[in-house]
């Protein structure tokens, strides 16, 4: 996995799996509950962050071409600070995606498999994602190159196909929410957005940075329009008031839709999306957190702590494991300041800053 | 020992090289050296000696006595393989046509280089001066030639190994285009690609592999279009066998290809000179095994698997829907049964209900579970299949009679399966063997369809989507000569995806697959069919320029 390189392509496509996986399916329920018919607005404002942290990731792995984020953050503040912030970044891979996993399991339990126990499931998805990660980056982001068209696909099918119940009118009116509420809520979905701080993990991996900013830019917005145009079709068919309520609405849709007597009962598709997005992205923190271990411990080679890391991972998620409330409360309450406010917009931005007033790195921001 | 031995004008000069890695040279005109070396005596009668008692207790060796004039000759070679009437031509030419005077008058030491230039009608021959190596040569279908008085003797071609002609392929036959096949002899393969690829720079080098075989394998790429690295790394390790014999292609597959554990083949045998034409074309090398009637073809990747060679003798309308079909065919082929069985047992209300109630009533008088009975029909299938290979052909009808009325019919009728599961291994099974010409790939989706299952009787749909994942990672590591398996799906080449999913006009897949080709990428310059003025007046003639272009 040391050598695996990765092409402008393959990191636009990768960036864009980890970022629709979960947010399609959980933003909707909860800006819809926050800020009702406009939830759609806060899926662009969301963008906004995302662009913004683009911005800040890029610049700091120009400084450092050929260092990770948790390689780098050392260098910016010194050695024992920067360990231990190293540390937390390490911790905060695998917190959240062990609840990705957690979430993957309470999805499949809910959905398809309800009397399997959540544990089998994490089990077997952490050792398929094992398998993957083992065989280095590039493998993953070559299956991903597979999955972006079959997740790109299936989002326009669940969005557009039921159409005959489909209301715009229940759009209107428009703008009823303040500004300021429609801007925190924004931190919602944004922090999903910043999730792409990753890219810091990834940019050293990439064999040129050329254009990263403008793909990663792309995919975020691009992001943003697949999440309205989710929030807007699931606003349309169920209304603002059932909408915060159901669990998952994307999947509710994928119930409603019947067309032509064929195409019934399409939830199997949102569940292959949700599989294989799912998959990428536990597959993405997975070797973000292998990454960051192995760079505290000073390690060159990366295999050596993927089996303890994904033995963390897999006990993390297992007890991770909540209902389907509790994970909706996590999501509106501790995901933005866990997520975009520190770790992923607001730390990141405080290292740029002392890194160009020490003036660290060798390239220009 | 060691030496470097230069045998004079119209010969081949012969390298010695010592080491076990070089032990045997290569290249087009190379012969192999072995390690001793004894010289020919001027003794005839002290070199008959050392071959008679290297023969020893063996009866199928000729020696043939003779004399030219008074000089006493020696011909060997090993009965059955060389060819009656040029042997004829031989012994005629010598014992009849030579001049016994100006024979007398030419130096002893020359005598054998004045025979070979005046009075062999052999399109190759090959002086020797090692008696160790003639011994080789003799048992590699040679005829050897020994005089008396002369420190050297001749190696003359008049092969002649007995072989089947060319027929009509059995395991790849179309309904358009070619329709030879390889047979069991190397130099016919050879001559049937280089019928098809008149090409200067079509290369072909030759190795000597199975100590005990002595087979010859020939690699041929052309020189321009194959990666030079490719071809040096093929060579190594060609180089690199050391085996005991060797008589198939896929016997030298497992030591040619990435050192990988897997059973996706990694290369691809044909039997059809067109497909290795072709192949050789996109910046493949090809390597042919002397009593083999198919060929290897490499680096592959997944998709090639796919593609039926018919694809390019038809319209790409046509050939793009057939395409179509046998991804679909996948598909049902891999996770048909698995399917099945997942739904039935675990997500019953994915069924739409007007289904579900005709599933239902049918599995309602079935004792097993729905994965034992997709096992059992499946291991009766594969049986049959099976079956069907070994069984000699007289009794063949009579399985086929076994399998559709008693296994098929009567099982339904026993209750002990359902009628749909019955359909759908029918279903599997036609689509297994129709999605690929290749009948490794088919076998591997036959193994594919059993993982399927079982982690849809396990899991449902989550553990046959885990086994999706597994395969998927599997074959993104997996590299075929450098070349990623499942290129140019992942990682995505959008130029080369004129031949994957569908099948491109010939006009627009204008460039070979820059994944394998070297250099050169340009296959095809001729305008598209009505975009030049010209093809306003006659289109017929820019096409037909554009399809000779191509070859």
């Amino acid at each position: 996995m040391d050598n695996g390189k990765i092409s402008q392509r393959q990191l636009a496509y990768l960036f864009f799996t980890v970022l629709v996986a979960t947010v399609v399916f959980y933003n909707p329920q909860i800006a819809v509950g926050t800020v009702g018919r406009d939830a759609w607005i806060t899926a662009m404002l969301g963008s906004i962050w995302g662009l913004l942290v683009v911005v800040v990731i890029v610049a700091l792995g120009r400084r450092f071409p050929d260092k990770t984020l948790t390689g780098y953050i050392p260098q910016i503040i010194g050695k024992p600070l920067g360990l231990v912030l190293s540390l937390l970044y390490t911790v905060w891979f695998l917190f959240i995606g062990a609840g990705i996993t957690a979430q993957f399991a309470l999805f499949i339990n809910t959905t398809i498999m309800p009397d399997t126990p959540s544990l089998a499931l994490i089990i077997t998805f952490m050792a398929v994602a094992f398998y993957a990660v083992s065989h280095g980056l590039e493998v993953f982001a070559r299956i991903n190159e597979l999955f972006v068209w079959v997740i790109v696909i299936a989002i326009l099918i669940v969005v557009t196909l039921p159409y005959e119940l489909i209301d715009l009118r229940r759009l209107l009116p428009v703008g009823q929410t303040s500004i300021g509420n429609l801007v925190a809520t924004s931190l919602i979905a944004g922090s999903w957005r910043g999730e792409v701080f990753l890219a810091g993990m990834f940019l050293p991996a990439l064999i040129t940075m050329k254009n990263t900013t403008r793909n990663l830019t792309i995919t975020v917005f691009l992001i943003g329009f697949v999440l309205m145009a989710v929030e807007v079709s699931t606003i349309a068919v169920f209304g603002s008031h059932i909408v915060g309520d159901i669990e998952l609405p994307a999947f509710s849709l994928a119930r409603m839709i019947s067309t032509a007597r064929v195409l019934d009962r399409l939830e199997a598709l949102v569940v292959a999306v949700w599989v294989s997005a799912t998959f990428i992205k536990v597959c993405a923190f997975l070797y973000c957190a292998n990454r960051a271990a192995t760079d505290i411990m000073g390690f060159q080679e990366h295999r050596l702590l993927l089996a303890p890391i994904t033995l963390m991972f897999t006990a993390t998620a297992h007890n991770q494991t909540i209902n389907p409330s509790q994970l909706v409360d996590f999501l509106t309450i501790t995901w933005p300041g866990y997520g975009l406010l520190s770790f992923q917009l607001v730390i990141p931005l405080i290292l740029l800053i002392i890194a160009s007033l020490r003036g660290k790195g060798e390239g220009k921001a | 020992m060691g030496r470097q031995v230069f045998l004079g004008k119209g010969v081949y000069p012969i390298r010695y090289r010592r080491g076990p890695k070089e032990r045997y040279n290569s290249g087009p005109e190379q012969v192999p050296y072995p390690h001793e070396f004894l010289e020919i005596s001027p003794d005839l009668a002290e070199n008959e000696k050392f071959l008679r008692q290297e023969f020893e207790k063996t009866t199928d060796i000729v020696f043939r006595e003779f004399y030219m004039g008074e000089i006493r000759c020696l011909a060997v070679w090993v009965d059955g393989l060389i060819n009656n009437r040029v042997s004829h031509d031989l012994f005629r030419a010598l014992m009849l046509d030579v001049e016994p005077d100006r024979f007398k008058k030419v130096p002893a030491a020359e005598r054998l280089d004045w025979i070979n230039k005046h009075h062999l009608p052999f399109y190759a021959t090959l002086r020797v001066i090692d008696m160790i190596e003639m011994r080789r040569w003799i048992v590699m279908h040679k005829l050897v030639l020994l005089m008396d008085g002369s420190t050297s003797g001749l190696v003359l071609d008049a092969e002649a190994t007995p072989m089947r002609g060319i027929s009509e392929p059995t395991l790849e036959s179309v309904v358009s285009g070619p329709r030879d096949a390889f047979v069991e002899s190397l130099r016919l393969n050879t001559a049937l690609i280089r019928a098809r690829l008149g090409d200067v720079k079509l290369k072909s080098e030759n190795f000597i592999l199975g100590r005990r075989s002595n087979t010859l394998v020939t690699v041929m790429y052309v020189e321009d279009l194959a990666r030079p690295e490719v071809v040096e790394e093929v060579r190594s390790r060609i180089g690199r066998i050391d085996t005991d014999a060797v008589w198939d292609v896929y016997q030298i597959k497992e030591f040619v290809h990435d050192r990988q554990l897997t059973f996706f083949p990694l290369m691809k045998e044909t039997e059809r000179p067109d497909k290795v034409a072709a192949d050789l074309l996109e910046g493949r090398f090809a390597i042919i095994v002397d009593g083999s009637p198919q060929v290897l073809t490499a680096p592959s990747v997944m998709v090639e698997f796919f593609q039926s060679a018919e694809d390019y003798y038809l319209n790409p309308i046509l050939s793009t829907g057939l395409r179509i079909l046998r991804y679909l065919g996948l598909f049902i082929a891999c996770t048909g049964l698995g399917l099945y069985v997942a739904v039935t047992t675990f997500h019953q209300e994915m069924i739409p209900i007007p289904l579900i109630f005709s599933v239902a009533g049918t599995r309602e008088t079935v004792p097993f579970p729905a994965v034992i009975e997709a096992l059992f029909m499946l291991v009766i299938f594969e049986l049959l299949v099976e079956a069907g290979i070994r069984l000699p052909r007289v009794v063949g009808g009579a399985v086929n009679i076994v399998g559709a009325l008693i296994i098929g019919q009567a099982s339904v009728q026993a209750g002990i399966v359902s009628p749909i599961l019955v359909i759908l291994i029918a279903a599997t099974a036609i689509a297994n063997f129709a999605v690929s010409s290749n009948y490794l790939f088919a076998s591997v989706l036959r193994f594919i369809r059993l993982l399927f299952l079982i982690a849809g009787a396990s899991l449902g749909l989550y553990g046959m989507s885990l086994v999706l994942l597994c395969l998927l990672i599997h074959m993104t590591s997996l590299k075929s000569f450098g070349v990623p398996y499942l290129t140019p799906l992942a990682p995505r080449l959008p130029v080369a995806m004129t031949d994957v999913l569908y099948r491109a006009p010939k006009w627009q897949m204008s460039s070979r697959p820059n994944y394998i080709t070297g250099n050169d990428l340009t296959r095809d310059n001729s305008q598209p069919p009505g975009d030049t003025p010209e093809s306003e007046t006659s289109p017929d003639a820019v096409k037909n320029e554009g399809d000779l272009a191509d070859g």
